[in-house]
């Protein structure tokens, strides 16, 4: 007798990995190679090998390799954050950014640097500020009755506004020889990240604990009461996912400062693909905001070379006309 | 016999409207119950406190006999549906994806639907018409092929109680018919149960065999559907006159 055909939710995830698996080792070499000293791909398979590649060697073990797998955890923690958050606020296209995170983040980081603090404290200021941020926005949301995604939605972009305001605050009073440093932060810039490892372990944290809520996901992504008949504990789980998604956020925030647009084009590209199911969204997300980000740094790095651009503008000027582009589809449904 | 959902003294409340007071409903295995009652008197907000998905003002709720509040929500699916009013599809997804769901309170949590459950999901929507819209997106659905996906997804979820919000509405008379039938051939095939909010008292009566009549004010009326169907009842109900038109296959009412 022939074996059934697996469920098409399964199959059609299967496909949708086994097509974003071989694209990650893909990116990362592209990433290790690019740049303004020579590295080509026998270098790799001679490091690959366990041989001795000399300077250009050097240059891809120690700069770029650490980048490049800063870059992709970065992406990776922003793509499954941004699931999560579309998921709670049941929005296409909410953001970990629309909540205010990143500007919480970022009035954290510009305060350390002003304060002189060493540039090793600011990843986890960072950090701080983006939990910080998002513990305020869910309190003040919160009030009285349970969470709802528009008032959470409307409490975040307010409560971001303000931010802005310190943003600017912060940046007229900072010392003139800080603000290029302080702009690249707030731009997005993964040239300082070093922490690639602390940010695979967030990201391997938070895929653990969010996978096995991946059918809860499916469902509460049909609305609470529908969610609840269908024997989800609502509030729970909304509460964990909230905890989760700022974890993430600050994860990322403070291995690159603030890089937006990932966590809202990376789901939302993949749901068009196809991956409906959070049981295939939440990994494909990961692989492929991981991937993306890899890309666009290696962009960042090489495009107009020797000068570097932040990160965050690429993702800003491929994720705006992308947005655009989604925006404009949903309201022709 | 043992009832499979029992209220004791629940007082339900919605925004200051008392929807009812002290109430003492017994739904037993096999019983098909109808709420009628006009609009804004509570019948979605009872249906919701019945389902758990709202606390009640007072008062206690025991499903299969045991606590409603203390049981855990997985453990409710299992036993109770509801089919609610309103359906938020924000992100894409099929008709059978979304059919599917029906089966999660069944699965562990890191089981997959697997061939038993997609027979029950295709066979579900088959006996509402949708056979053929597997892989059709529901956003593309009109509202009453929309409302027959909820359905199947209910009878996909395969409870022994059916709490129904309005199962006819979006749908044309023949579908309403139709649905309402399949309904009764599930709830008669095994025990199981069913309280349904419905506009229509011709169609409480032909598939209804106890109603619950919501007057407002907290005041409510409960009993075998041949007692309570009277004109009296009715007018009071809809603060409307009734007339009966006897038929062939009993008593038809239309509004005076």
């Amino acid at each position: 007798m022939l074996t059934r055909p697996p469920s098409p939710p399964r199959r059609a995830g299967r496909l949708l990995l086994l097509l974003l698996l071989p694209a990650v080792p893909a990116s990362l070499a592209l990433a290790l190679i690019s740049g303004s000293l020579d590295a080509g791909w026998p270098i790799l398979l001679t490091l690959a090998t366990g041989g001795d590649a000399g300077l250009p060697g050097q240059v891809v073990l120690e700069l770029r390799l650490p980048r490049a797998l800063a870059a992709f955890a970065t992406g990776g923690l922003l793509a499954l954050a941004g699931t999560l958050m579309q998921v709670l606020l049941r929005n296409p296209l909410a953001d970990p950014y629309v909540l205010g995170v990143s500007g919480g983040a970022a009035v954290a980081a510009l305060g350390a640097m002003i304060a002189g603090m060493a540039a090793a404290w600011l990843p986890l200021a960072g950090f701080a500020g983006a939990l910080l941020s998002t513990f305020l926005v869910f309190g003040l949301a919160r009030g009285e009755g349970s969470w709802t995604g528009t008032r959470l939605l409307l409490t975040g972009v307010v409560v971001a506004a303000g931010w802005g305001a310190l943003i600017s605050l912060l940046l007229s009073l900072g010392p003139a020889a800080q603000l290029r440093g302080m702009l690249f932060w707030l731009m997005g810039d993964l040239a300082h990240a070093g922490h690639a490892g602390l940010g695979f372990a967030v990201l391997g944290l938070g895929l653990v604990l969010t996978l096995p809520l991946a059918r809860q996901l499916n469902l509460l992504a049909r609305g609470d009461l529908q969610a609840g008949a269908l024997g989800v504990a609502v509030q729970p789980l909304r509460l964990r996912l909230y905890v989760l998604a700022s974890l993430l956020t600050a994860g990322a925030v403070a291995l690159a400062g603030s890089v937006g647009f990932v966590g809202l084009v990376v789901p939302h590209l993949l749901r068009l693909l196809g991956a409906t199911d959070h049981r295939v969204l939440m990994p494909a997300a990961v692989l492929l905001g991981g991937i993306l980000l890899t890309l666009a740094d290696t962009l960042a790095r090489t495009a107009i070379a020797p000068q570097q651009l932040p990160v965050g503008v690429v993702t800003a000027l491929v994720g705006v006309p992308v947005f655009l582009y989604l925006l404009r589809r949903e309201s022709r449904r | 016999m043992n009832a499979l959902l029992e209220t004791a003294g629940l007082t339900v409340e919605v925004g200051g409207v008392r929807v009812c007071a002290d109430l003492e409903l017994a739904v037993e295995p096999g019983q098909c119950w109808g709420i009628l009652g006009r609009n804004g008197t509570g019948k979605t907000t009872l249906l919701h406190t019945l389902a758990g998905l709202r606390p009640p003002a007072a008062g206690r709720i025991r499903l299969d006999g045991g606590d409603l509040a203390g049981l855990q929500r997985r453990s409710v699916a299992r036993r109770l549906g509801i089919l609610l009013q309103d359906h938020a599809d924000a992100f894409p997804s099929t008709v059978l994806e979304t059919a599917l769901t029906g089966r999660h309170p069944h699965l562990g949590p890191w089981e997959w639907e697997g061939p038993a459950d997609l027979a029950i999901a295709r066979a579900a929507l088959g006996r509402v018409g949708l056979g053929a819209f597997e892989s059709r997106p529901v956003q593309t659905l009109s509202g009453g092929e929309r409302r027959r996906l909820a359905i199947a997804t209910l009878l996909t979820q395969d409870p022994a109680l059916y709490l129904l919000d309005e199962p006819t509405n979006h749908l044309d008379l023949n579908h309403q018919v139709s649905v309402l039938e399949e309904l009764a051939r599930v709830l008669r095939g095994g025990g199981r149960s069913a309280l349904m909010v419905l506009h229509d008292p011709n169609l409480a009566a032909r598939f209804c065999d106890h109603l619950l009549l919501l007057h407002g004010a907290g005041e409510t009326q409960a009993g075998p559907a041949p007692e309570l169907l009277t004109a009296d009842n009715l007018e009071r109900l809809y603060h409307h006159p009734m007339r009966a038109i006897p038929t062939p296959e009993g008593t038809a009412w239309l509004p005076g």
